[in-house]
């Protein structure tokens, strides 16, 4: 997991490189206390304006000057990425606003979600059968990762790896092949097909994959005998 | 069941078996149902003569079932109406696959009895002989004779239906005074079944083997006729009776057998490729120790065993039993004899559902695959946020495809609190229909383009495919770049038509098993 991007320091810790807190104009002190009003959960700059009753270029030139002083950060949020939303400094987004552990910058962490995925899948691999713990364990002392995960989180991901068709739940019976793992505790293995991009009857031709197939009709404007997608499937 | 596309594709066969006329009368009747003569003439505002010319045609290839109704209650007279047979319809382009499961499992000379009766729709076994007689002088009669019995023994073919069953229009049947239309649609619907239900034949009629018939074909004929003109009809003897009934029997291709023999080797092969070989073998042998009909099947632990050591020798009783437990049997003991019993149609659910996440994978993506995965192993409603977590999807990714899945008709959407979006939420599932409004339609829909584009093709080449040999000799010598064009030609639709086979796979899985 990423580290949040502008850590909280504390007041005037990094404000012209002085220690003192700044002294707040009345319009810059409502803005500031309205805002940490809201807490974790951040305020839009919509709303910022009609609770203040500020006009908008004080309210804009309150922010530009609380954000200097390390008072207030602008956050991301997950649904509404477009729109300014800001926050006192001193919170860390909601789940709601920032999506939750895996996402940063208001967007799910794709690639650190790979690359624990591909983590566990080789100690999968490599151990034929894993208990939750013992996936939890390896990841920790692997330190790739600089966050501990919480055994709900390793289940989560696992959950979506079983999606993924990477992995199945399997239960072991005490047989060899489950090493020291106790009988009837319930364990994960790689799933002996993994999913391959093979496609079927309906997917290997054009109309299987095509965006216009809900509009071709025999003699309609798009049509299969006019049809682009056909003209260079067949030409050979 | 069927859907708009699948009448169009359906529309489309039987206009390139038949022509353009048949196919009219017979998209009047997908199109509208069941109606009467007089009906289909109106509607089609073809001539009588020419209608009754396209029913008679429809009927003969099975296409078509008459079914006699009395007019009103307490009046005598009565009307016939035309229904049509939607999966006979699609069952003509299977026929290639029909002929190769009767050559495999029989011989090629059933393959050629049963061409026969694909090519003519229904035929006493008096005209198939002749038209085998036709084609080779010195056909042995007798073989034939036994082809066509392991035919019937088999099960691949049968007595045809009665032509017109009778329907009395009995006061439960008739539609109430209220909601008259839509229940008119019902009422129509239900009489269809019973039509069917009354019109086929008990399995002992309609698989009863024939033994009478008289298999000197020379003499045969002689023999009838004289034997009618010299005794009268009510004087013939017994033996000579029972071959006149023989030789006015109709038999006509029981599609059914062939659609129950490719469900049992779709699933074989489905185990065969998601456990081992051997769980296909095993598989194979509790469906070929099972002679029921229906999906259901069950088999003591002795005959299948038995069955694997006559071709598996190296297989152990526990291995069977390990693997039958793998592929998904039941165990019962009957006293002290245990039974494997399982429903081919909970493997066929497993396959079906993983061509559509093939589907949805290929034509939405890996996000949207897991996303329909979630929800199709789960069976319940989740919420947005749910899902995107659960799955690790993107929030804002997985709204957009939540939008273009639910536009597909693939997910269900039922909003939940305030209307408010940023306090309401929505929860989503699979739609109920999404098999047959999406996958169904699609698969239906992409099988008449490959048709129309086959006929697109033929129409290009047509004149040059209509040429007699000397001329296409002639013309190819004299523009060799037409030979080319022409090659061209035969490999796009050698391509076309594979492609078509294989979607029937698809077909087979949402409509037939
Ligand atoms: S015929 Fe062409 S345009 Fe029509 S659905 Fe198929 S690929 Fe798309």
């Amino acid at each position: 997991m990423p580290p949040p991007k502008q850590p909280f320091m504390g007041f005037g810790s990094t404000f012209n490189g002085g220690s003192k807190k700044p002294t707040l104009k009345p319009a810059e002190k409502l803005v500031y206390d309205v805002i940490k009003g809201k807490g974790d959960m951040g305020m839009w700059l919509a709303d910022i304006k009609t609770e203040t009753k500020i006009p908008q270029p004080i309210v804009t030139k309150a922010i530009k000057n609380l954000t200097q002083y390390n008072l207030i950060k602008d956050v991301v949020h997950v649904r509404l990425k477009g729109r300014k939303m800001y926050m006192a400094s001193e919170f860390e987004p909601a789940a709601e606003v920032s999506g939750g552990a895996w996402y940063s910058d208001g967007a799910l962490d794709s690639e650190f979600v790979e690359t624990l995925m591909k983590t566990i899948f080789n100690y999968i691999g490599r151990s034929n059968y894993a208990t939750v713990d013992m996936i939890k364990e390896y990841v920790k002392n692997t330190g790739i990762f600089k966050m501990d995960f919480t055994t709900k989180q390793i289940i989560d991901i696992l959950y979506s790896m079983i999606l993924e068709k990477q992995i199945e739940k399997s239960r072991s019976n005490g047989d060899v092949e489950f090493g020291s793992i106790q009988i009837g505790k319930e364990c994960y293995r790689l799933l002996n097909k993994q999913e391959t991009l093979v496609g079927n009857g309906f997917t290997s031709v054009p109309c299987g994959v095509c965006p216009s197939l809900k509009d071709c009709s025999p003699n309609g404007k798009i049509s299969p005998a006019t049809c682009v997608y056909f003209d260079k499937w067949l030409s050979f | 069941m069927t859907t708009p596309s699948g009448l169009i594709l359906a529309e489309q066969i039987i206009k390139s078996h038949f022509g353009s006329i048949v196919a009219k009368v017979c998209n009047c009747l997908l199109h509208h149902g069941s109606y009467t003569f007089r009906d289909v003439i109106r509607l089609t505002e073809l001539e009588p003569k020419i209608v009754k010319k396209c029913l008679i045609v429809l009927i003969q290839h099975n296409c078509v079932q008459a079914y006699s109704l009395s007019r009103a209650e307490g009046v005598s007279k009565t009307v016939t109406i035309y229904m049509v047979i939607f999966d006979n319809i699609i069952h003509r382009m299977r026929f290639p696959k029909f002929l190769k499961i009767v050559e495999e499992r029989l011989n090629s000379q059933c393959e050629v009895l049963l061409e026969a009766i694909f090519q003519h729709g229904r035929l006493t076994f008096e005209q198939l002989s002749q038209h085998s007689l036709s084609k080779d002088k010195a056909i042995d009669l007798h073989a034939l004779k036994e082809s066509f019995n392991r035919l019937v023994k088999g099960r691949y073919i049968e007595r045809c239906p009665k032509p017109e069953p009778f329907l009395s229009s009995s006061a439960e049947d008739a539609p109430p005074p209220r909601k008259r239309n839509q229940k008119f649609v019902l009422d129509t619907m239900t009489m269809e079944k019973k039509a069917l239900a009354n019109a086929t034949l008990s399995d002992a009629e309609r698989f009863c083997e024939i033994t009478n018939f008289e298999c000197d074909n020379d003499t045969l004929e002689d023999k009838f006729i004289e034997g009618k003109r010299k005794y009268g009809s009510h004087e013939i003897d017994k033996k000579t009776e029972a071959t006149i009934v023989e030789k006015e029997v109709l038999w006509r291709a029981n599609f059914q057998n062939f659609i129950n023999f490719l469900r049992a080797k779709a699933c074989i092969s489905y185990k065969s490729s998601r456990l081992t070989n051997d769980a296909g073998v095993i598989l194979e042998a509790l469906i070929e120790c099972c002679s029921n009909q229906s999906t259901e099947m069950e088999a003591s632990f002795d005959e299948i065993f038995g069955h694997i050591a006559n071709h598996q020798a190296h297989m152990t009783k526990d291995y069977v039993g390990q693997v039958l437990d793998e592929i998904g049997c039941q165990q019962s003991m009957k006293g002290i004899v245990a039974f494997y019993t399982i429903d081919l149609k909970s493997i066929i659910e497993d396959s079906r559902k993983e061509e559509m996440e093939t589907i949805i994978l290929q034509r939405y993506g890996k996000s949207a695959c897991k996303i329909f995965r979630l929800l199709s192993t789960k069976n319940q409603p989740f919420e947005t946020d749910k899902i995107s977590d659960m799955t690790f999807v993107d929030k804002k990714e997985a709204i957009a495809l939540f939008y273009k899945l639910w536009n597909d008709k693939i997910l269900h959407m039922e909003p939940v609190g305030s209307t408010d979006q940023k306090k309401g939420y929505y929860l989503w599932k699979i739609s109920e229909s999404a098999s047959s409004d999406f996958f169904l339609e699609n698969i239906y829909h992409t099988a008449a383009n490959l048709n129309q584009r086959i006929d697109y093709h033929y129409e290009e080449n047509k004149e040059f495919i209509l040429l007699s040999a000397e001329d296409k000799k002639e013309m190819i010598k004299n523009q060799p770049e037409r030979c080319k064009v022409y090659q061209h030609y035969v490999k796009t639709v050698k391509i076309l038509e594979t492609s078509l086979l294989n979607l029937d796979k698809l077909l087979l899985y949402f409509h037939d098993f």
